[in-house]
């Protein structure tokens, strides 16, 4: 089966979450053959490829999310047919938009992006929209915010699709729209697997912005509104990671039919014989393994050790992870240390786990916005307790969502200091109970095994395409 | 034009009838001054010098040179100035002033590059066909090269607004062609055709050098990155072409009855047709006040009301916009239909003084027979050389491309059906294709009014447009990146 998996700003460019689940995901399913689409800013940007790139994909493509306009010798230009500017119409300003008809526009014809956002068909529907809701605005700032909301859309819309027997998108959003796009032009299922909420963290996302004026907040949001629910429009199934994902994804317009929760799976057995901690180390190891990034806060978890190292001289930091996709915030965070003189605290880079989780004492994730961190599950095959912040479903790992085992970690507020400084001395100076949460961590991982895990994207594909076989 | 707006708003401030005269008299003497004191000089040289005592065929040659000059080196330079112009415009806005100087010789360069190849076979044709004195030739050829550059830096001239400049040097030019011509030919006893041409040649010699003078005293500083301007000829053809096909059929009406049978050939190379030539000559003259009633209102009103206009389109509500776009239009409309009635008035008045007085003075036959139709023609002219103006205003590219091709090849067509005609229908070939310019580029007016919004907020590109395909997305394929993919 030829499957073609559409992730926006991640793999095979960015290390970690949902790349290494689609890395993982690939690996597993040698069967399939894979063809990536991956949506980057634009063809200039420098990018490194931070995965083997495994056998079984065939085909990688970039689509642009801000392209330059190709093919002027051949084109028309032409006027919006009464049901295409409806459609257009119901896009930019309206709700229940006739994304077939959008689609079918971009599909008949080479579509010149550079007419359509500067067409008088869209400055009349704009003109009209503004009238009736932003009238005392300035007016060229409407229609070039609307114009840069659109853009990106269209210059995905305008490239050129590969066909495939499934479309599998790894969020909503843009990747959501393409795979909607697939869905139409060749009438092949549809699967979106949504590890976070992506209409929500652009939300979230935009309403810190500061490059996006208030007045213009709303319009923002409600495109990728607008966008996710096209994907769940069009979507055959949508995979959650856990209850509260689910519930999202319903309030977001998602048929509760439709969704089927699939949490992620750890290799334990993989983590079994990593090595452990030399006995005659004085430190109490305390492990992060995240990327160095403002969302995983780094600086919270720095100053909550600061705090924690104070009254206990044994502790020491390791925060392991790629420290390249944030470089200011890397610096700003070595820079707090060295002005707060911290002690202990190392920056390892990017590192292969295996090779240090087993000489942690336990492990930490201070992130604001999480999925279902696949970390938390791999400290707890490294019989490793977790202190996390409560987000995603990280209280759902710490506590148990399918059994009554007890707590594998402690979970505290997000953003929250002295708390977090107090879990990390707690379990300092617990040995017994940081030992039992470990244990409890690695009885839980069975509910989250990689084999169910991807066994259950198998089920899926087999059933999208309608193939019984894959249970022979 | 622009700029003389300050000075006249400053003139026009006291409403008194001082201030109107002055006014008026500022006016004429920055638009129509440096014409009529170029033409009054030659006429002064004629007169003093006895031309009219040399042989016919001399004093035919004479005319006729200078009279081609004048016409080839305005076509030449048209075209370019405009271009030119634009750029100008540009850096001036994006205060790319190190930019300036630099496109000034670089199309100079292309100016003279063109002067020289198109007059060159005429030179040599004058010289071998029409067996004139290598002499003669000479600084014919010379003055045609100089009046090139002259027109050329006019354009940059007039961009730094400073018009009593232009009117002072024009003046002190013309003193030395006077002066000159007196001094070769009493002082040095050179023949009167050398005189009058060596000192015309001279006198826009002096302009030329006052000119450059202040161009490198104003735009002082420069990046020697001479061919940035190079680009705007591909970007602005159409408006160069419109440009060089309106400057075209303001001549091309003259060059049809060249080539009748009634013409008078010198030298085997000069063609002319003598009274439609002073004909036409006269019909411009009764109608050039238009310019310098247009240019005052377009400078003291327009030009402030289009800034409004633009204003509002960068910091406004939509309703700010469209009430800056009535207002302007309004006023547009109120400055045409001025211009259409008070040069109605003005030249009406001319033409009874012109049929009145003129035979006593030596114009009769001929001339008097084609100039009526030839002075409404005229009229047309200038009322649709308004509309371009504001066509330029509004950057439509197309809209004076189209008027300026309209306007030539309907001149072209209905003169070559008048010439046929009796004299009193001579001047309809011009009249026709003023007619249908003037129509068009009114229209045109009227279309963009209404589809103003779209024109100044879409007519633009937002995207780098390119020819070929769009290029594959595929990066990688069975296991290999591809298309040159080097981000590894």
């Amino acid at each position: 089966m030829r499957i073609c998996m559409i992730v926006e700003g991640a793999y095979p460019y960015v290390a970690g979450g949902v790349s290494s689940w689609v890395q993982q995901a690939i690996t597993n399913m040698p069967e399939h053959e894979f063809v990536i689409i991956t949506l980057v800013a634009s063809r200039d940007d420098k990018r490194e490829i931070k995965y083997t790139i495994p056998s079984n994909v065939s085909e990688i493509h970039e689509f642009y999310l801000q392209d330059d306009d190709y093919g002027r010798s051949h084109r028309r230009k032409r006027s919006l047919s009464p049901e295409e500017y409806e459609a257009f119409k119901t896009l930019f300003f309206g709700t229940d938009t006739d994304w077939d008809c959008i689609f079918e526009y971009f599909a008949s014809q080479k579509v010149s992006l550079d007419q359509l956002l500067m067409s008088n068909d869209f400055l009349k529907m704009t003109m009209e929209f503004y009238k009736l809701n932003y009238n005392r605005v300035v007016f060229s700032d409407f229609l070039w915010t609307l114009r840069s909301i659109y853009f990106p859309l269209f210059s995905v819309l305008a490239s050129k699709l590969p066909e495939a027997d499934l479309y599998h998108c790894l969020s909503t959003g843009y990747a959501g729209v393409i795979g909607s796009y697939g869905k139409y032009l060749y009438k092949k299922p549809l699967l979106i697997s949504e590890h976070g909420i992506y209409t929500r963290e652009r939300e979230e996302e935009i309403i810190k912005a500061s490059w996006v004026a208030g007045t213009y907040k709303d319009l923002w949001i409600s495109q990728f509104r607008k966008f996710s629910d096209c994907a769940y429009k069009y979507a055959d199934m949508v995979t959650s990671l856990y209850e509260g994902n689910k519930r999202l994804q319903i309030e977001f317009g998602c048929p509760e039919e439709k969704i089927v929760i699939t949490p992620n799976g750890v290799d334990a057995a993989a983590f079994s014989n990593v090595p452990q901690k030399d006995p005659s180390d004085p430190y109490i190891n305390i492990g992060a393994v995240l990327r160095v990034t403002p969302i995983k806060d780094v600086k919270t978890m720095i100053s909550a050790f600061a705090i924690a190292k104070e009254k206990d001289k044994r502790l020491k930091l390791w925060i392991m992870g790629p420290t390249d996709e944030d470089e200011v915030y890397v610096a700003e965070c070595k820079e707090m240390v060295s002005y707060m003189q911290i002690e202990d605290v190392e920056f390892t880079g990017r590192v292969n786990v295996k090779d240090y989780m087993g000489k942690m004492d336990f492990m930490v994730l201070s992130s604001i916005s999480e999925g279902q961190p696949l970390v938390i599950l791999e400290g707890f095959a490294c019989h490793r307790p977790y202190i996390t912040t409560n987000v995603g479903d990280c209280k759902g790992l710490i506590y148990g969502s399918f059994d009554d085992y007890g707590d594998a970690g402690i979970v505290v507020p997000v953003m929250n200091t002295v708390k977090l400084a107090d879990a990390m001395l707690y379990m300092a100076e617990n040995e017994k109970v940081r030992h039992t949460m470990g244990e409890i961590g690695y009885k839980r991982c069975k509910y989250y095994d990689k084999d169910q895990c991807y066994g259950a994207f198998k089920k899926i594909y087999a059933d999208l395409i309608g193939d019984p076989s894959w249970q022979e | 034009m622009a700029g003389i707006g300050f000075e006249l708003k400053r003139i026009f401030k006291k409403d008194s009838l001082f201030s109107i005269i002055s006014g008026a008299t500022y006016s004429t003497v920055v638009v129509i001054g440096p014409t009529i004191l170029v033409m009054a000089t030659i006429l002064a040289t004629y007169v003093f010098l006895g031309v009219s005592n040399i042989s016919y065929a001399q004093r035919e040659l004479l005319s006729a040179i200078i009279l081609y000059i004048f016409i080839f080196s305005q076509i030449i330079t048209a075209p370019i100035n405009c271009i030119q112009s634009r750029f100008i415009a540009d850096c001036i806005f994006e205060e790319r002033f190190e930019d300036i100087l630099p496109s000034f010789y670089m199309g100079l360069l292309l100016s003279e590059i063109i002067g020289f190849l198109t007059g060159l076979p005429f030179a040599i044709r004058m010289a071998v066909v029409g067996k004139v004195n290598l002499g003669f030739v000479f600084f014919g050829y010379v003055f045609f090269l100089i009046l090139i550059y002259v027109f050329y830096a006019l354009t940059y001239l007039t961009a730094t607004k400073d018009y009593k400049i232009v009117a002072m040097d024009f003046f002190v030019g013309m003193v030395l062609t006077f002066v000159s011509s007196m001094g070769l030919h009493f002082v040095f006893r050179v023949e009167e055709t050398y005189a009058i041409l060596i000192g015309i040649m001279l006198g826009f010699f002096l302009i030329g050098v006052l000119f450059v003078s202040y161009i490198k005293h104003y735009f002082v500083v420069s990046n020697d990155s001479y061919t940035k301007c190079l680009s705007y000829y591909k970007k602005q053809t159409s408006l160069m072409f419109g440009t060089l096909f309106y400057t075209m059929g303001i001549f091309v009406h003259n060059f049809v009855f060249w080539c009748t049978s009634d013409h008078l050939v010198i030298v085997d190379c000069f063609y002319t047709y003598q009274s439609y030539d002073m004909a036409a000559c006269l019909g411009m003259f009764t109608n050039i006040s238009a310019m310098v009633i247009f240019t005052v209102m377009a400078e003291t009103k327009f030009h402030d009301i289009y800034q409004e206009y633009n204003e509002a389109v960068i910091g406004e509500t939509l309703q700010r916009i469209h009430d800056a776009k009535k207002k302007m239009f309004r006023l547009l409309m109120q400055q045409i239909s001025y211009v259409v009635r008070v040069q109605a008035i003005i030249s009406v008045i001319i033409f009874i003084c012109a049929v009145t007085f003129l035979p006593d003075v030596g114009f009769s036959g001929l001339e008097m027979t084609v100039y009526p139709a030839l002075a409404a023609a005229y009229y047309c002219v200038f009322i649709m050389y308004c509309n371009i103006i504001f066509l330029c205003y509004f950057n439509d590219n197309k809209g004076i491309f189209l008027t300026g091709f309209l306007f030539f090849a309907c001149t072209v067509a209905a003169t070559i059906y008048s010439c046929h005609l009796t004299p009193e229908f001579f001047g309809i070939g011009l009249l026709l294709g003023a007619l249908v310019g003037w129509s068009y580029s009114f229209f045109r007016i009227r279309y963009l009014e209404q589809n103003f919004d779209y024109y100044i907020m879409c007519n633009m590109h937002i995207l780098y447009s390119k020819r070929e395909e769009r290029p594959s997305s595929l990066i990688y394929k069975n296991g290999a990146f591809i298309n040159g993919y080097t981000k590894k």
